[in-house]
């Protein structure tokens, strides 16, 4: 009887999808963070628990854009409240016009928050509107601790996400070939049709320093603090890491891709 | 067996055979001979090849030594050899690039002689038919026979490509030293500067803490190989060297080799800072290291667990904290 009780309750863990994974690494700096290892989670710590996403955010826009009639030569024009947005961004003027896909890079490897914004408002008519769109893919795609306010990632009241959910979304994403060659480089020049060029170096020094880094996104506001969802891929396997709240991000990441691909079997 | 051993240990057999079973197949003996013309085939691996005939300069009266070769990489020992009547037979082992083993079997009679030779490697085995006859006419052995224009072309093409992997390994050896690069300077297989005249120069600066610290750069299993091949106390010269290393803000060799001063590094440049607020070279340790601040002391470890588990090797007890204390203020970035 023991045994079967035993039995019992290991396959309800095992069904269970808040099952509390191994943190054996207490030593990395994050509020939560999540490894997983060919689209197997191994450690984690919280990964669940909700936390502000700051510019990961962008990874759900760029994911709506690219699933929905995108066109990457389209125009898209820079509106007053775009050009107004605060944080990181490039400095476009109101009015300004850019490429879908340029605006894409910049938004994806630059983190800039203009193109973000005109990006969002051309695709759906407002920000409003696209927020609506982010809100019910997320919950399409089974991300229970996530909520959208904004699509740039700004702190709020309703912006939240899991480790866990930011996985789960990067996956997604990385599932369409431009975001997986986009957020993979470690420089874009981007201009607009006036002819302001900007070179973009990657916010993430992980790109071309740690072996097989394909990049994804960085993110940080005073809310969320530091935060790092990262791909790595050797000889046909792929670690994918979530950071959230996390001050040693690059080194913990770096860390962490050494030691998954070390210690997890294939 | 790989195409290129076929075709070494091929060339060689013909040229073994056509300078003659008591000569060097690299230069006048100053001997008279007496020409011969040879015809060997090879099977190898269940596959023919064309035969191939040369006329060569063999020892008049008989041979007392079986006509085996030396491919240019390999060498060969002759064991074995037997005389039964007109019959000799040897064995073959040779080592190099590709080791071989072999036996082979010669009957001559007279004016003339067939045999056969066996050879196996780990890639497969080949089979070589040999028969020759007497041609008659004064030659000198150890070299060309006057006349056979593919034999002199085969040996001289030999020669200048034996002159060339000589030139070759010169320079791989030269800048091996100038780089102090234990893994250039050791190779792989065959082509290695162990044992040449550089061993001497590599292994002085290897003692020295440049030497040491560049070396270092080449990856813990290198350095290894290197100190075990000059004979260097691996241990002492890592604490000196590592010291040394601190002074001269080396972080190449702290990342390489001095673990316990990399630990501190690590947990006092890295822990905290963000990307932006180093130099790209620090930043790079710490991301090459990042995991150093991710893995737990194995004794903390065991400490706080109670337990008695076996620790992986670890710096000496204190060493962190020193290795902390002699960064401390040293280190300016």
């Amino acid at each position: 009887m023991p045994s079967f009780l035993a039995l019992a309750l290991a396959l309800a863990a095992a069904a269970s999808p808040d099952v509390a994974l191994p943190d054996p690494f207490p030593a990395v700096s994050a509020s939560t963070y999540l490894v997983a290892v060919d689209g197997r989670e191994r450690w984690g710590r919280s990964p669940e628990a909700p936390r502000l996403p700051a510019s990961l955010t962008k990874i759900m826009t760029a994911l709506l854009l690219l699933e929905e009639r995108w066109d990457p030569a389209a125009i898209v024009t820079v509106s007053a409240r775009a050009a107004r947005e605060g944080g990181r961004r490039l400095g476009l003027r109101a009015g300004e016009q850019l490429t879908a896909r340029d605006a894409l890079r910049a938004m994806l490897i630059g983190s800039a928050n203009d193109a973000c914004l005109a990006l969002a408002e051309q695709a759906a008519g407002s920000e409003a509107a696209f927020v609506s769109r982010m809100n019910r893919r997320a919950a399409a795609l089974g991300l229970r601790a996530t909520g959208f306010d904004n699509p740039c990632g700004h702190d709020g009241p309703g912006q939240r996400s899991s480790a866990r959910d930011l996985a789960a979304l990067a996956r997604a994403a990385l599932a369409i070939p431009e975001f997986r060659q986009t957020v993979g480089a470690a420089r874009v020049t981007v201009a607009t049709l006036g002819g302001r060029r900007f070179a973009l170096p990657t916010h993430n020094p992980l790109v071309g320093r740690v072996e097989g880094v394909r990049g994804v996104k960085t993110g940080w506001t005073p809310g969320a603090g530091k935060c790092l969802v990262v791909l790595a891929e050797r000889q046909g396997r792929e670690v994918l890491v979530v950071l959230l709240g996390a001050p040693d991000r690059f080194w913990n990441a770096a860390g962490l891709v050494e030691l998954a691909f070390e210690q997890t079997d294939g | 067996m790989t195409l290129r051993i076929q075709a070494r240990l091929s060339a060689a057999l013909l040229l073994a055979l056509a300078a003659g079973a008591a000569a060097a197949a690299d230069g006048s003996t100053g001997k008279k001979g007496v020409i011969w013309e040879s015809t060997s085939s090879m099977e190898v691996s269940g596959m023919s090849m064309p035969p191939q005939t040369i006329r060569n300069c063999a020892p008049e009266g008989d041979w007392k030594e079986p006509p085996t070769s030396q491919p240019p990489d390999a060498k060969c020992k002759v064991t074995d050899v037997k005389q039964s009547g007109k019959t000799t037979t040897w064995k073959m082992a040779c080592d190099g690039e590709e080791k071989m083993t072999g036996t082979g079997s010669m009957t001559r009679d007279g004016d003339a002689y067939r045999g056969t030779m066996n050879i196996t490697s780990a890639s497969g085995t080949m089979q070589m038919k040999l028969s020759g006859r007497k041609i008659g006419g004064a030659c000198e052995l150890g070299k060309p026979v006057a006349g056979d224009a593919r034999q002199a072309e085969m040996m001289a093409r030999m020669e200048q490509s034996k002159q060339g992997m000589a030139r070759q390994l010169e320079k791989e050896c030269k800048g091996a030293v100038k780089q102090m690069n234990p893994a250039m300077f050791l190779m792989q297989g065959a082509v290695t500067c162990q044992g040449t005249p550089h061993q001497a120069e590599f292994c002085k600066r290897l003692q020295t803490d440049e030497g040491f610290r560049k070396a270092s750069r080449a990856g813990e299993e290198n350095l290894e190989k290197a100190a075990k091949l000059c004979d260097v106390d691996l241990a002492a010269m890592r604490a000196r060297t590592c010291a040394a290393a601190v002074k001269a803000k080396d972080l190449a060799v702290l990342g390489a080799s001095c673990p316990a001063e990399r630990k501190a590094l690590a947990q006092k440049e890295c822990a905290g800072k963000e990307d932006s607020n180093l130099s790209p070279a620090l930043r790079d340790f710490c991301l090459r290291h990042g995991k150093e601040l991710l893995v737990q002391d194995p004794k903390a470890r065991s400490k706080k667990k109670g337990a008695a588990e076996e620790a992986e090797p670890e710096p000496k007890e204190g060493a962190v904290d020193q290795s902390k204390k002699a960064l401390k203020g040293i280190l300016g970035f």
